[in-house]
């Protein structure tokens, strides 16, 4: 059991890589969609955990703990862009160099980006991480109440935003 | 209910597809681990004195200035001159990590010093000569300082003569520090009160902007402290007892626990680190602060410290 438990915990900085670079990827990646700049987040979250190793050792929930750093920098990432008066990251095309989405990808991102920020954060912590709502709440700093009404309202902003065409019908792919 | 869950399932399975790839590529990890493997192995603070010997001794040192720590108050100046009186002393250090407690025990009388961890390891420092048992190595590394540092100015540094060894540390500077690290207003010393028959009052150090509180139990009669505990903060705002220092000072210690036990078996490594480093170093042990990084970067080459120098570490981690 003890060595269950240290198993999900970084002892050292290469667990950290092991344990947890597939949730940092995973909601980096829902939310960025070009993929050297989600690439580039990953790097500064782990880099940013590296120089704090000893106070990362302490945390209580260490997946916690870099989920929120990695929601500061990828909150950090959008805002600049937006600041630069980008074209929304779901008016993506074949010449920007991005990848290659199907219908239901284009649809669910394009869904995603029309939320307001905290509602997609919370849905892709809970649905795309599998976080429990109270981990939601501790990265995003909120009250397990708060955080209950927001992914509340979050669904059903989702929902209507993607029709029950989409949500009926999530395999289909251009 | 279940109407929500299954909703619910069609919004998971929506959200997961739009995901170009679940996990980082490969190209990713490869430079994370590389990023990993650049990070240094990562330094116990000041006030955990168990990892290496000669971070040990720099903490040992460092407690003495924690122990100063609550400058500008009251307690200030007599905690330093009662401290200053002191010529023996012994702390118990009680550190936990993955809620598994280490205990090291540092003693010091007249001038010499001895560490032992709970898990058998020894370091004996003597005359400008320390000398380190690894239990599980059974090996002893004998250390010998040379002109590196002077044995003198650590013993001061530790023992009766610690406001001149602090000066030697420049000891306004590290309370600079410490005031800049906590803030003037985050050193809090409370009324004196009484406690179990006895009067004391306790120094808090508590800064937002730290990962660390540490709260210290004074005797208010000798102003010589006698606890200090340090808890790790959560991001969450939970806090964490992370190592309890047990202070005491002027008992008489048992000369047992001062006096070397090395197996005879063991397998002695002797290092000369006067002649190791040249004269390049001479006069550097006018910095006593710089003795735990300045060892450690003395042994590189030589042999990986961690391995003979750990002391209640978690070896083989």
């Amino acid at each position: 059991m003890t060595d269950e438990i240290l198993d999900t915990r970084a002892r050292k900085p290469e667990d950290l890589v092991r344990l947890f670079s597939g949730d940092i990827w995973r909601f980096t990646a829902s939310q960025i969609v070009k993929r050297e700049d989600a690439e580039d987040i990953v790097m500064e979250v782990f880099a940013a955990a590296f120089t704090d190793f000893a106070k990362i050792q302490r945390a209580t929930d260490q997946k916690v703990w870099l989920l929120a750093i990695a929601r500061k920098k990828v909150a950090d990432h959008l805002r600049k862009r937006y600041r630069r008066a980008e074209r929304p990251m779901t008016e993506v095309d074949e010449n920007a160099g991005l990848p290659m989405f199907t219908e239901i990808q284009i649809a669910t991102r394009g869904a995603l980006d029309q939320l307001p920020e905290n509602q997609r954060e919370a849905l892709i912590l809970k649905y795309i991480n599998g976080l429990s709502t109270e981990e939601v709440g501790h990265v995003i700093r909120r009250s397990l109440a708060a955080t209950n009404s927001l992914l509340q309202r979050a669904r059903e902003s989702l929902r209507v935003a993607l029709g029950p065409q989409v949500l009926g019908n999530s395999g289909d792919a251009i | 209910m279940n109407e929500t869950r299954e909703q619910d399932q069609d919004i998971q399975e929506a959200l997961r597809m739009s995901l170009i790839n679940e996990e980082p590529s490969e190209a990713l990890l490869r430079e994370l681990r590389v990023l990993a493997s650049k990070v240094a192995p990562s330094k116990r603070p000041w006030w955990k004195p168990s990892l290496a010997i000669g971070g040990t001794i720099a903490a040992a040192c460092g407690i003495f200035a924690l122990i100063l720590t609550p400058t500008r108050a009251k307690a200030y100046d007599s905690i330093i001159a009662a401290a200053s009186q002191q010529n023996t002393f012994q702390l118990a250090v009680d550190s936990t990590e993955d809620g598994i407690v280490k205990r090291v025990n540092i003693m010091g009388v007249d001038g010499k010093f001895t560490i032992r961890g709970d898990d058998g390891g020894l370091v004996q420092f003597d005359k400008g000569t320390m000398r380190v048992y690894d239990a599980k190595e059974n090996t002893i590394t004998q250390i010998k300082m040379g002109g590196i540092v002077d044995p003198q100015m650590i013993g001061k540094a530790v023992q009766s003569g610690i406001s001149e060894g602090l000066k030697q540390m420049d000891l306004k500077k590290t309370l600079r520090e410490y005031e800049e690290k906590y803030g003037k207003d985050h050193i809090k010393i409370s009324t004196v009160t009484r406690e179990d028959g006895r009067d004391i009052y306790h120094v808090t150090m508590d800064s937002p902007k730290e990962s660390e509180r540490v709260q210290m139990l004074v005797d208010a009669n000798t102003d010589l402290p006698e606890r200090i505990d340090v808890e790790g903060k959560d991001s969450d705002g939970s806090v964490k007892h992370d190592s309890t220092i047990r202070l005491q000072f002027g008992a008489q210690i048992d000369p047992k626990l001062m006096a070397p036990d090395f197996p005879k078996n063991a397998k002695v490594i002797d290092i000369d680190l006067g002649a190791l480093m040249g004269g390049a170093l001479q006069g550097v042990g006018e910095s006593l602060k710089g003795l735990g990084p300045m060892i450690e970067q003395s042994l590189k080459g030589v042999k990986d410290p961690q391995v003979n120098l750990d002391l209640g570490s978690n070896k083989g981690d």
